[in-house]
Parts: structure tokens; sequence; C-alpha cells
């Protein structure tokens, strides 16, 4: 404690009770920091030491356990990672700080699965540090990698028929009633929903769309999660047009999203930077046309902003360090060959460049999350 | 330690302030730093409405819970800070103020004891210096984020109400959590 010499200059014998006084202040004045002042602090932390200082003291389990902490913390959004699935694993990188040819990749040993587990782990979603993971045809994980923490969600009920018809899934979270949803989209006329916050499933009313009554056409990515809303595009059978349906999170209705004046023979969703993007395989080359919608719900902000080619499949993740693009990209039109690989792109000239990960050549799933302390336990005491 | 401000411009026209800390000793601050201080500003336009003509340097502002050695870095680390009234830098200087203001916050924390960045966070939150408690604070959760238990305890002064057993539980359920942390 030399530094409290700062406080009580010239100690002496003489002066021993001033210095014991002096260091008596010193500590109350320590343990006397205002609360807000600790909850700033404390919210800039990563995850696994948050985790460790519930262990401080009762009332510090209590600040750091709150769901205003946990709001305040989520909302700085400090600690950003990529998830990667391959097989049986997890992988988590943390993308931002790595130098481009050190990315290396973290195994989440911890994540509970069957050992006889023959699927490979598919990433349905990922919001607020929570991932929404499927280990088997119908099982269903909640999962936050920054506390270890995961939920199982029960099974789906399943009406005649229902399992067939499954050709989507989604999950996202609905800031207006501040729950998390997986939802099941299925052929007109129903979808399943599931709450976390009530922990029940309920069955609401499939996307009818106004020009046609049957829209879809195969098996399609997970629902892309923005502004509250899941986002699918359907491409209407045996026509060249797409529409884009919005599964609100909050009314479990769905809406119509305008679409590009363009027409599609492939596509797919993302985001990137809260913008709702689009990604259209041009017909007849490997090549995937990145449109952007930078007005959420104006049509006419649809706006191309990259090309990748060549490519089959392709998604944004992310902004990295501010001005390039990270993307999962799939080269090839076989799906079981050789999977996804990173690739860094810069928007100003298109240049793609490989963005490797050491030991870890490629996958079938990424996302990005961010390090919360978000449970997937909404009745967790803790 | 100063107690008058460093290489005051002979062609600036900014006023000066006084201010004195809990152990008497006398601050002469440039107004823009001394703004930063939200408050001193706010003291200060308080003065300023009572005594028009007493303006800046023959008002002292008292600060009876700043320490001269805590001020004096704080009015320091102002100084470094892009000051609102100068005339706009173009993109080169910009940065080239950037890149001194990285070097001189890394070499701050690095002669700071951490005891000291308590009483900085302390000073900047009785002035209302948003800037400075910004980065006191992050300098902070930078210091103990690898750190024990115990060292957090003894660092804030918290008693720890846990009874043995029941850390015990939580060390072992949040084990990964405990690992890789700072010797104490």
């Amino acid at each position: 404690m030399d530094n409290l010499l700062i406080y009580a200059r010239g100690i002496s014998a003489k002066n021993i009770n001033t210095h014991i006084h002096t260091h008596a202040a010193l500590q109350l004045k320590m343990s006397n920091l205002p609360r807000e002042l600790i909850v700033d602090i404390l919210s800039r932390l990563p995850v696994k030491s948050l985790c460790r200082f519930k262990c401080v003291s009762k009332p510090w389990r209590t600040l750091i356990s709150h769901p205003d902490f946990v709001k305040t913390h989520l909302h700085r959004a400090q600690f950003k990672r990529l998830i990667l699935a391959f097989g049986n694993s997890l992988y988590s990188i943390d993308h931002e700080t790595s130098f481009e040819n050190d990315v290396v990749a973290v195994a989440l040993d911890y994540f509970p699965l069957d050992q006889n587990n023959q699927l490979a782990i598919a990433i349905i979603g990922s919001c607020n540090g929570l991932l929404c993971l499927r280990s088997q045809p119908n099982t269903f994980f909640v999962f936050n990698p920054a506390t270890h923490e995961s939920a199982r969600i029960p099974d789906a009920p399943t009406p005649d028929g229902f399992d067939h018809a499954i050709l989507a899934y989604g999950f996202g979270y609905a800031p207006s009633i501040d729950d998390y949803k997986l939802v099941k989209a299925v052929n007109a006329p129903l979808v399943a929903v599931f709450s976390l916050k009530t922990s029940t499933w309920k069955l609401v009313e499939g996307f009818h769309c106004e020009k046609s009554t049957e829209v879809w056409e195969g098996s399609l990515p997970c629902g892309t999660h923005l502004n509250g809303a899941l986002h699918w595009v359907f491409k209407r059978r045996g026509g060249g047009e797409c529409v884009i349906a919005a599964f609100d999170l909050e009314t479990d209705t769905f809406r119509e999203m305008p679409v590009p004046a363009i027409s599609v023979s492939g596509f797919s969703t993302g985001s990137l930077k809260g913008c709702l993007c689009l990604m259209d395989l041009v017909f007849g080359l490997r090549r995937r046309d990145i449109w952007v919608m930078k007005e959420y719900g104006v049509g006419n902000s649809w706006t191309k902003i990259l090309v990748v080619d060549p490519c089959y499949e392709v998604k944004p993740l992310c902004l990295w360090k501010k001005s390039k693009i990270l993307m999962t990209i799939d080269r090839n039109e076989n799906e079981n060959e050789n999977g996804n690989e990173l690739v860094l792109c810069n928007p100003k000239d298109g240049t793609c460049k490989n963005f490797e990960v050491v030991d870890i050549p490629f996958w079938f799933y990424a996302d990005t999350y961010v390090e919360s302390l978000v449970s997937p336990k909404f009745s967790a005491i803790v | 330690m100063s107690n008058t401000s460093e290489n005051p411009k002979p062609s600036s026209s900014s006023a000066k302030m006084t201010l004195k800390t809990s152990d008497n000793e006398l601050f002469e601050v440039e107004e823009a730093v001394a703004m930063k201080f939200c408050t001193v500003k706010q003291y200060f336009e308080d003065e300023k409405d009572s005594d028009v003509a007493a303006r800046g340097s023959t008002t002292v502002i008292p600060l009876p819970n700043v320490h001269s050695a805590v001020l004096a870095t704080l009015i320091s680390y102002g100084k470094k800070l892009p000051q609102s009234n100068a005339v706009a830098d173009n993109h080169e200087e910009e940065e080239t103020k950037k890149k001194e203001r990285k070097k001189y916050e890394q070499g701050l924390l690095k002669n700071l004891m951490p005891g000291e960045l308590l009483d900085l966070i302390s000073a900047a939150n009785y002035l209302d210096f948003k800037e400075g408690l910004e980065f006191f604070n992050q300098a902070l959760a930078d210091h103990i984020q690898n750190k024990s238990v115990e060292y957090v305890r003894k660092f804030f002064g918290i008693k720890n109400d846990y009874e043995p057993h029941e850390e015990e539980k939580y060390r072992e359920e949040y084990a990964w959590a405990f690992e890789g942390v700072d010797e104490d």
C-alpha cells in the first residue's frame, strides 16, 4: 500500500496515529465509490471477469446479475466474436483483435452434446449473445458461449405432417416484449413459435402471399434476424419473382417486404450494418450480387453494393475493422463438398482475400455473436 | 508538480481561472480546459451572473474534495483533449494530435499507481469531467480485468459476505472463470 504515502506525507513515529487515521480514511473512500461508477467500470469487463467477480460479495453478485446491468453491459457490445460450427464442434474466434495471419479458433468443448450425435451442429441464429443451435433433426438448444450456460428447447408439438413440412428456421429477439423466439416455418397455414420467456410453443398462421397460394420452393436458409423480425425470401414456384416475408416477433404475424426490381434465380438474406441484404445468384453465372436495403421497408432504397465471383453461396457476417466486409463463402455448387471459407472483402474495389483460421480450413456454419450475460434460462436464479 | 499553467501562449486571449484544492494549492488554468470540468463551469456561470467585472483570474474556485496531485493529473489530461474553441485542424494535424494523445495516455497509465486511479475517478466524477471519467474508468476496468477475487475485494475495500462453503461451491461451478487469473 505504498500509494498511501502520497496522502500521509512525512510520517514519523509521532504521527503514527495520523497514519492509521489516514489509512482508514482511504479505505473508507475506496469503498465509497458511488454505485453508478462501479456499474460503469464493471460494464466494460468481459463476461469471464464478471462471472468471477460475482464471487467478490453478495451485493456484487446481485448487481452483476441484475437485468438492468445485463442490458447496460450488452449495450456496450464491447467483445464481438465469430462462431463456427464444424461437424460436432463449435469454435469461437476473436476476429477483431486478431492479426490477419494469426487467427486462432478456440474450441468450445463445454457445450452439452450427446456423444452419439451423428449430425453436424447447425447454427440457427444469434442475437444478444445467445445462439440457437440444432444438434439433431429436432433438438434445439439456446446457448450462451460466454457464460457457458445452455438450455434445451422442449420439443415442438407435432400435428400431422408437421415435421415433413418444415422448411425454414429462425431465431430472434423482440425488444418490445423482451423475448427470444425460435420459429419453425412451415407451409401455410402453420408456423410453430417457441417463446423463451413463457417456455411454450404455439402455432400461428403461416405466410400468405397475395399473389399466389403456394409460394415455397425447396428448403431455405435460416431467417435473418433484424429489427425484431425474421426475414426469409420465398421464390414463387415456377416463376422468377421472389418475395421477402418478415415475421414480426412481437405480434407473431407475417408481412411482406419490398424486393429490388430484379429477377432472381436464387437468393438468400443476410444483414450488414443493421440493414437487410439480399444475395442474388445471377442465372447461368457463378456470381452473387449483394444488395442492401438502406432504408428498412423502403423498396427503392435497395442498392447493389458488391458483386462476388466466383462463388455459389455467400453471406456477409459483419464489418471488419470498420472498413472491410467479412463474409462466408462457398465456392462449390455441391453443398457437401468443402464447406465454407471466410473472406475479407473490400467494398471499394470488390477485391476479396481469404481470412484464414489456424487449423480450420473450412466449416459449415458461421455467424457472429457478442459476449453478453444474457441467460438462456429465463427463470434462472443466480 | 506545477501549480501554474504551462507555457502560456502570448497570443492567447483565453481567460484563465484559478482553482483551489483541498490542500490549499492554487492552479491557474486556461478557461477552455477548466470548462471541461462541468462542476467548475457551473460554478463559474453562477459567479459570472453575480459579478461580471471580476471574471477569470480574480475568481478563485474552491475544490475542497480534490487533492492537488489529482487535480494536476486531471488538468494535464484535459489539456491534451481536443479543445472545443480551437480552430479546426486539417486531417493530418488531427491524426498527429491523436497519436500524441495516445502516447501521452500510455505514459500516464504506466506511471500511475492503481490506488491513484480510484482518486482520479472520484475527482473526475466530482468535477463532472466526462472525458476524464471515460478514460480512467476504462483504465481501471483494464487493470482489474484479469485480477483475482481477493485482489478486487482489497482494492475496493469490499467485505466478503459469503460463507466459506458458499464461496467454495461457486468457485467449483464456475471453475472456468477462475482460470488464467493474474497472481496477486
